[in-house]
C-alpha cells in the first residue's frame, strides 16, 4: 500500500499531501491536521460527532476515505468562526445552552450549518429531522433544536 | 476504528472503471457512498484488495425522465434522487422509502442508490467485530459452516436484505442497466438479487449496477412505501413493504407487493395479484386475505437475525402490508390525472 | 425577595465557547511524546478455567512493547467489594474479563497484538439468571465467596408490615423486572498512565472522583511496590459522566501497569463497541411489590423485595438499594415498610452506578403499583398522590428528615396540565408518576464534603479551586455564579479549574446530584471569607460602615452610587506595608448522616421532589408508543441557573423515556449483542419529545442561596409515568422494562383475548391467551 497524493482545501488553506489509501478523512483531520475538533464516537457513521462539510455537504468524516475528499473544500468546526469573529450558528449554541459534554457539539453544528446553508428557512420538523443523524446523550435535543431554530428566525428577519 | 489497507482507484469515465473491475475481478469493490462498505471493512467482514471509486463517474449519477422511464444512475446520491421534483409527487412511495434511510446527515448526502440495493444482507451474528466473531464457530456468511440465526442451525445463511428502496422499486416494476466490460444487459430489479444469504447479489465479478429504471406512471396507479422501525432515524427496518397498486376507480387491476427485512432477499408476495385481481377497490377482506399470504410467505424465511423476536416480526408483516397496500390503493385513486398532469 | 445579579440567570456555561469551537480537549484528543498505545484482550467465554495464556507470537510482533496477563501483575482488588482484578488468572467469569494487555507503538500494532495472543480456555458451567442463581446447585461463580449472595445484607422493617396488611382494605401485589441500560457517553472511555523517573505517577482519565481515583491508583502503586509517591489525577474535558465513571476501572490500572513495565506513557481509548462491552451499565432488578391503603386511600404499608443481578464482579451497582431504600421508605407518607434486596454473582457483566442510583428501578415498581392500588380503591389517581404526598416537616420511618418539599405544588403542576388541553382520543391516555431524590448530598462515604480554594487578583479577577468535577452538566458554570454573586464581580471574571489533583483540593465526586448542593456551598463559603475581608478593607479605606455598603458590579456602593472600585481596594492591598491577599479556603461537609444498622439516618440534608406527566399514543396494531406531550415539574429549591437546569431535566428526561421504551443491552448468555448505536437505541432527534419543564422554587435553607440538586431527578420517574399512561390509553400494564412494541403488542392481544397472543419475550415461546 503506498502513498497517494491529495490536494485538499481544508477550512479555505490548501494542502498538498500524501496519504494512504485506507486513511479517512477523519484520520487525516485529527492526526495529521490536528484538527481535533471532529470526534470519533462511534467509527461507524451513526453517532454523528465525526461530521464536517464536504463542498458545503454534512458527511461523516469516518467513512469518507481521505481520497474521496481529494479536489474538496472540507469545513471543520475549526473554520466555522471567522477572524475571531463566532459564526451565529456557534454563538446560538452557547447562548441557548445547547452545550453540555460538548462532544456532539462539533458535528451537530457542522450539520445545522450545511443543513441551513441549504434550507436558511426551515422549521423545527425539518431541523430536527436534519440532526437525526447526530446521537446527543446531555441534552434530550430540545436545546440544540431551539439553538438552530434561533439562527433560521433570525435570517427570515433580515428578508 | 482503522481500515485495512486497499489500493484506490479513481477511474474518471464508465468504461476505464469497468476495465478496472475486469482486470481486478474478485478482488475488488466498488466505493460509492461508502456508508454500508466501509463499516464491514473495519470490522473485518470484508477485506478486499482494490477499491474503485464512482466519485468521478457523473455519467452515473444522472436522474432523468423519459416517455418510459425515470433513469437514476446507480450512484446517484439519495439526497440528489430527494431534491429531484418529480419524485415525491409521481413516485412517492420511492420517495418515502429513500427518506427511511438511515439519517439525513448521514446516509442522504454519501449513501448512493447502488449502495443501497447492492448492500450486503444483515445477520446481528455476523456484523458484529472481530473478537465478537471469534467468540464463536465462523457461520456460513463468513466462510464457515454454521448458522446462528436458525433454530438448530444450517448449512445456509439466513441473514436478511435490509435495503429500503429495492422493495418498493421490484413492486414498481423497476428494471436494472448491468454492465462489464464485456456486455450491458438490462434484467427486472428482481433478478439482481440471489436469495443466497452468503452473496445476495446475482452480479458477476466484474460487473457492476449502473442505472436503475422506474416506469412513469399510468392512470389509476398508486404506490406506497411503509416501514416499521423502532426510531424514526438511523434504524433498520423492522419490517418494510413497497405496494403498487393499479385500479380503473372501482377495481383492482393490478397489485404487486414487496416486503423488505424479513428474507434473504426483497421477498416478492406473488400470490397477491390473484387475490386482488379485479376485487373492489377498498374491499377490506380482500387486503386482509393478502396481508395473511404476505406473512404466511414471510414466515418460512424469518430467522433469528435482528435483535427483535421473529415472532413480532412475522405479525408485522401483515400489519405493514395493509397498511402499503391501503395507502398506495388511495394514491392510485386519486391518481386520474396523472397523464394529464404530465 | 431577594435581588440576585448572577443568581437565577440564563447564563452560558463557561466551556461552552471552547465546546463550540473545537478547542476543548478530551481524552481522545492527548498525546503525550513518546505515548504507547494499549489495549486489553477480553474473555471468549462467560465462565471458563484459563488453561493457557501463550503470548509467543504477540511478543514477536514488531511495535510490540509490552504484554501481561494475570500472571505478570501483583494482587490488585477493584470495586466496592474488592473482588476484581484487573487482569484475569486461573478464571474468568464474564465476557468482559480482561485476560491479557498489550502496549505497542500504535493502535493498530496492539490490536493486531491481542489477535495473536493465544488462550487456551475450559469452559465451565455459566450462570445468567439471578433467581437461578440464589439456588444452591448453582455453579459459583467466585468459589472462594462459598456462595453467590453477596455478603451485603439490604432489609429493613420499620412499623408493623403484616399487621398493616390485615388492616389495609385494598392491596396490591405485583412483580417488576427492569434490565440493564447503559449510559453511552458520547466520549468513550480512555486513560494515559504515566510514569517519571521516580516513580510519580500522572494520571489523564474520564473521572467523576478524582480524589478517590487519586487513592484507587495509589493502591496500584503500592501493590507494584511503591509507597509515597505523588499521584496526580489529571481530568480533561469529559464526554458524559452519568454515573459511568463513579469507580475506577481495569483498563485504567492496566494503563499504569502496562507503563510502569514500559517506562512510557501509556494510553487505552477505547472504541464504541468496547464501551458498551467494558463499561458497567445500570443495575438490573426484579422487584417484588405489595402495598395497601385504607378506605380514604391513605397508603398503610409498603412491602418490597428485590434481587439484583451483580454480574461477575461489584462495583457501586451492588449498593444501589442504599439509594432504592429513599424511594422505598420515603416516597409518599407510608408508616410501615419492609425492604429486603439480595445482589447476587452471575456471569453477567458487572454493573454501577447510573443517574438516578437505583432510584428509577425501585420509583417504576413503586409509582406503577400507586396508580394499581388508586384503581382498586377507585380513588382519582392524582387524588390518590395528593392525599399520601410528603410534606415539610415530616420525618419517614428511615428517619429522612423533609424539610422543604415542593411536592404537592409539582402534584397540582403537572395534574392542572395532564390533558394537556387535548380530548380524550382512543389510544391516547395520560400518566404520572412522583420522585423523591437526595438533593443535599449523600452521606455514602464517612465524609460527604467538597474543599474549595479562591484565589483574587490586581483587578478583581478570580481563580476558584474546586474538588467538584465537571462532566458536561455545568458545576464550573453555577460554582462560577455563586462566587460571582458573593464576590460582586461577573461570572466571566472567573475562572474555575477542576480539573486536575495537583490543584484542586479533595471532593469525594459527582454522584448523589450533589455537586450544586455541596461544592456550591463549599464555594459559598469560602467567597463569604473573602467578601467579609473586602467590606472591612472597603470600610476601612472609605469610611463607609461595613453594613451600609453593597458589593455588587465590580464595585463598592453606598447608597445606590458606586464609591469605590473592587480592583481599586485589591491593588491598594497588595500595594501597602503589610499588605495582604485575597486567598481563602473551605471545606464544606454537610449536617447529613451515615445511615446506622438499622438503616435509618438523614442521609441527605434536603430532599428534592417531582413529578412528570406524559400523554402516549398507542398504536394497537404494532404495540408502538408515541409520546404527544411531557411535562416534568420538579421542587430545585432555587434555581441557580435556568437554563443549565432546563438542560439537566430535557437530558434527564430523554434518558428516562429511553429507559422505558426503546434501550436495553441485549446479553445472550453474558455476551453482549447489541454493543453498537444501531442496535442499542437511542433516541435521536426526530423521536425527541417536547418537554415541558416546571421549577418549583421552595428556597432550601441549607442550599446555597436555596438551591437543592437536579443532576438525576430528571429520569427517575418517566418509565412509571410513561407505563401508567400506556395502561391509561390501552388498558394494559406492563411491568418490565423497556416498554417495546412487541411487549405492548402482546398485551393488547392477551387483553383482546386474540388467538395468538404472541411469543413470551421472556420464556421465548408461545403464551396463552386468557
Amino acid at each position: 500500500m503506498s502513498k497517494q497524493s491529495l490536494e485538499i482545501i481544508v477550512n479555505g488553506e490548501n494542502y498538498f499531501l500524501a496519504v494512504e489509501p485506507n486513511c479517512t478523512l477523519m484520520e487525516l483531520l485529527r492526526d495529521d491536521l490536528e484538527l481535533t475538533g471532529a470526534k470519533e464516537g462511534c467509527g461507524e457513521g451513526v453517532c454523528g460527532s465525526c461530521t464536517v462539510l464536504m463542498d458545503g455537504k454534512p458527511i461523516r468524516s469516518c467513512l469518507t476515505l481521505a481520497l474521496e475528499a481529494s479536489g474538496s473544500h472540507i469545513t471543520t468546526v475549526e473554520g466555522l468562526a471567522q477572524h475571531g469573529d463566532l459564526d451565529p450558528l456557534q454563538q446560538a449554541f452557547i447562548d441557548h445552552g445547547a452545550v453540555q459534554c460538548g462532544f456532539c457539539t462539533s458535528g451537530m453544528l457542522m450539520s445545522a450549518k450545511g443543513f441551513l446553508l441549504e434550507n436558511p428557512h426551515a422549521g423545527k420538523k425539518e431541523i430536527r429531522n436534519a440532526l437525526s443523524g447526530h446521537i446527543c446523550r446531555c441534552t434530550g435535543y430540545t436545546k440544540i433544536v431551539e439553538a438552530v431554530e434561533s439562527v433560521v428566525d433570525r435570517s427570515q428577519e433580515k428578508r | 476504528m482503522r481500515l485495512p489497507p486497499f489500493t484506490y482507484n479513481r477511474p474518471q469515465d464508465l468504461d476505464e472503471a469497468l476495465e478496472l473491475l475486469n482486470a481486478y475481478g474478485k478482488d475488488c469493490k466498488i466505493l460509492a457512498g461508502g456508508t454500508d462498505l466501509l463499516v464491514r471493512m473495519k470490522q473485518g467482514l470484508v477485506a478486499p484488495m482494490n477499491l474503485i471509486s464512482l466519485k468521478a463517474l457523473s455519467e452515473l449519477a444522472e436522474i432523468r425522465e423519459t416517455a418510459t422511464d425515470l433513469k437514476i444512475g446507480a450512484a446517484a446520491k439519495l439526497s440528489d434522487i430527494l431534491a429531484y421534483q418529480p419524485v415525491q409527487g409521481r413516485w412517492p412511495g420511492l420517495f418515502e422509502s429513500i427518506k427511511a434511510i438511515g439519517a439525513p446527515s448521514i446516509q442522504h448526502f454519501s449513501g448512493t442508490i447502488g449502495g443501497n440495493l447492492c448492500q450486503d444482507n444483515r445477520c446481528q451474528f455476523y456484523n458484529q467485530s472481530r473478537s465478537f466473531r471469534r467468540a464463536r464457530q465462523t457461520c456460513n456468511k463468513a466462510g464457515g459452516s454454521t448458522c446462528f440465526a436458525w433454530k438448530g442451525g444450517s448449512d445456509k445463511c439466513h441473514s436478511v436484505c435490509q435495503s429500503d428502496t429495492a422493495p418498493i422499486l421490484i413492486a414498481m416494476g423497476a428494471k436494472v442497466v448491468i454492465k462489464s466490460r464485456q456486455e450491458t444487459r438490462a434484467i427486472p430489479l428482481e433478478e439482481l438479487y440471489s436469495s443466497i444469504g452468503e452473496h445476495p447479489l446475482t452480479l458477476g465479478d466484474n460487473e457492476m449496477l449502473t442505472e436503475i429504471l422506474v416506469p412513469v406512471r399510468a392512470p389509476g396507479d398508486g404506490s406506497a412505501f411503509e416501514k416499521l422501525a423502532y426510531r424514526s432515524a438511523i434504524d433498520y427496518a423492522v419490517v418494510s413493504a413497497g405496494a403498487f397498486v393499479q385500479t380503473d376507480g372501482n377495481q383492482m387491476l393490478k397489485a404487486s407487493l414487496v416486503i423488505g427485512a424479513v428474507a434473504r432477499g426483497p421477498l416478492t408476495i406473488a400470490t397477491i395479484e390473484k387475490t386482488l385481481e379485479d376485487r373492489p377497490v377498498g374491499d377490506e377482506q380482500a387486503i386482509d386475505e393478502a396481508a395473511k399470504e404476505a406473512m404466511n410467505a414471510a414466515e418460512a424465511f424469518m430467522a433469528n437475525n435482528m435483535t427483535q423476536p421473529v415472532e413480532y416480526r412475522t405479525q408485522m408483516v401483515s400489519v405493514i402490508t395493509k397498511r402499503a397496500l391501503k395507502l398506495a390503493t388511495k394514491r392510485a385513486l386519486s391518481n386520474k390525472e396523472v397523464s394529464e398532469a404530465k | 425577595m431577594e435581588e440576585f445579579t448572577v443568581i437565577g440567570k440564563r447564563i452560558s456555561k463557561v466551556d461552552a465557547v471552547d465546546k463550540a469551537t473545537g478547542r476543548a480537549l478530551y481524552i481522545q484528543d492527548f498525546k503525550l511524546p513518546g505515548m504507547l498505545y494499549g489495549r486489553i484482550l477480553y474473555s471468549k467465554y462467560p465462565h471458563a478455567r484459563i488453561i493457557k495464556v501463550d503470548t509467543e507470537k504477540a511478543k514477536a510482533l514488531p511495535g510490540v512493547v509490552t504484554i501481561l496477563t494475570g500472571e505478570d501483575i501483583p494482587p490488585i482488588r477493584l470495586g466496592v467489594y474488592k473482588d476484581n482484578p484487573p487482569l484475569k488468572s486461573g478464571k474468568v467469569r464474564s465476557c468482559r474479563d480482561e485476560v491479557a494487555a498489550v502496549a505497542a507503538l500504535d493502535p493498530e500494532i496492539a490490536k493486531e497484538a491481542i489477535d495473536l495472543i493465544e488462550v487456551t480456555y475450559e469452559a465451565l458451567p455459566a450462570i445468567f439468571d439471578p433467581e437461578e442463581a440464589l439456588k444452591p446447585e448453582a455453579p459459583l461463580v467466585h468459589e472462594d465467596h462459598k456462595t453467590n449472595v453477596l455478603k451485603m445484607p439490604w432489609n429493613l422493617h420499620y412499623g408493623d408490615v403484616e399487621a398493616a396488611r390485615l388492616e389495609a382494605a385494598f392491596n396490591v401485589q405485583e412483580r417488576f423486572t427492569t434490565t440493564w441500560v447503559t449510559h453511552c457517553c458520547m466520549g468513550t472511555s480512555g486513560a494515559i498512565a504515566d510514569v517519571d523517573n521516580s516513580n510519580n505517577l500522572t494520571v489523564y482519565t474520564n473521572t467523576q472522583i478524582p480524589s478517590l481515583a487519586q487513592k484507587d491508583f495509589q493502591e496500584t502503586l503500592k501493590a507494584l511496590g511503591v509507597k509515597d509517591r505523588r499521584v496526580r489525577v489529571i481530568k480533561p474535558s469529559i464526554g458524559g459522566g452519568f454515573g459511568s465513571k463513579l469507580d475506577t476501572y481495569a483498563y485504567e490500572h492496566l494503563a499504569i501497569l502496562l507503563a510502569w513495565h514500559a517506562r512510557r506513557p501509556v494510553k487505552i481509548l477505547f472504541e464504541r463497541e468496547e464501551e458498551f462491552l467494558a463499561t458497567s451499565p445500570r443495575q438490573p432488578t426484579v422487584t417484588y411489590i405489595s402495598m395497601g391503603c385504607d378506605r380514604e386511600g391513605k397508603l398503610l404499608y409498603r412491602d418490597m423485595s428485590m434481587v439484583l443481578d451483580n454480574g461477575a464482579y461489584t462495583s457501586w451497582g451492588a449498593t444501589t438499594p442504599s439509594v432504592m431504600m429513599m424511594p422505598i421508605t420515603s416516597l409518599y407518607r407510608v408508616p410501615n415498610v419492609r425492604y429486603t434486596a439480595k445482589c447476587v454473582y452471575t456471569n453477567n457483566t458487572y454493573c454501577q452506578a447510573m443517574r438516578g442510583y437505583g432510584n428509577p428501578q425501585a420509583t417504576f415498581a413503586i409509582e406503577s403499583a400507586i396508580d394499581m392500588l388508586a384503581e382498586a380503591a377507585d380513588i382519582d389517581r392524582v387524588e390518590f398522590r395528593r392525599i399520601n404526598s410528603n410534606r415539610p416537616g415530616d420525618v419517614t420511618p428511615q428517619g429522612l428528615r423533609i424539610t422543604s418539599c415542593g411536592l404537592p405544588e409539582c402534584i397540582d403542576a403537572v395534574s392542572k396540565n395532564l390533558d394537556f388541553g387535548q380530548p380524550r382520543e382512543k389510544g391516547i391516555g395520560t400518566g404520572l408518576a412522583s420522585l423523591i431524590h437526595v438533593g443535599g448530598g449523600a452521606r455514602i462515604y464517612k465524609s460527604d464534603g467538597c474543599g474549595t480554594m479562591i484565589k483574587m487578583d490586581d483587578y478583581g479577577k478570580v481563580d476558584v479551586f474546586t474538588g467538584a468535577s465537571d462532566m458536561g452538566q455545568g458545576a464550573d458554570t453555577v460554582i462560577a455564579q455563586i462566587v460571582a454573586e458573593e464576590l460582586g464581580v461577573k461570572v466571566e471574571d472567573i475562572h474555575v479549574f477542576h480539573q486536575d489533583t495537583d490543584i484542586c483540593p479533595w471532593d469525594v465526586g459527582a454522584h448523589a446530584s450533589r455537586t450544586t448542593f455541596v461544592a456550591g456551598n463549599s464555594a459559598l463559603g469560602a467567597a463569604r471569607k473573602i467578601r467579609l475581608r473586602l467590606l472591612a478593607m472597603a470600610s476601612k479605606a472609605t469610611g463607609v460602615s461595613e453594613d451600609k455598603l453593597v458589593l455588587k458590579d465590580r464595585a463598592f456602593f453606598a447608597e445606590g452610587s458606586p464609591i469605590l472600585p473592587l480592583p481599586k481596594l485589591l491593588r491598594s492591598s497588595h500595594f501597602t506595608p503589610k499588605g495582604q491577599m485575597m486567598m481563602a479556603d473551605n471545606f464544606y461537609d454537610p449536617e447529613n448522616e451515615n445511615m446506622g444498622r438499622d438503616f435509618r439516618g438523614n442521609m441527605s440534608a434536603t430532599y428534592s421532589f417531582g413529578t412528570h406527566g406524559v400523554r402516549v399514543k398507542v398504536d394497537e396494531a404494532t404495540g408502538k408508543v408515541e409520546i404527544l406531550d411531557y411535562i416534568a415539574a420538579h421542587d430545585v429549591g432555587r434555581a441557580i441557573n435556568p437554563m443549565l437546569l432546563d438542560g439537566q431535566v430535557h437530558g434527564g428526561v430523554l434518558m428516562g423515556v429511553g429507559y422505558a421504551l426503546t434501550e436495553q443491552v441485549i446479553l445472550e448468555n453474558g455476551r453482549n449483542m447489541n454493543p453498537d448505536f444501531r442496535d442499542y437505541k437511542l433516541l435521536t432527534a426526530m423521536d425527541a419529545i417536547h418537554s415541558k419543564p416546571i421549577v418549583i422554587e421552595t428556597v432550601d435553607e441549607k442550599g446555597p442561596f436555596g438551591a437543592k440538586g437536579i443532576g438525576e431527578p430528571g429520569c427517575v420517574p418517566t418509565a412509571p409515568a410513561i407505563a401508567n399512561a400506556i395502561y391509561d390509553a390501552v388498558g394494559v400494564r406492563i411491568r418490565d422494562l423497556p416498554i417495546t412494541p412487541e411487549k405492548v403488542l402482546a398485551a393488547i392481544k392477551k387483553k383482546k383475548g386474540a388467538v395468538s397472543c404472541g411469543i413470551d419475550v421472556f420464556t421465548q415461546k408461545e403464551q396463552p391467551c386468557e
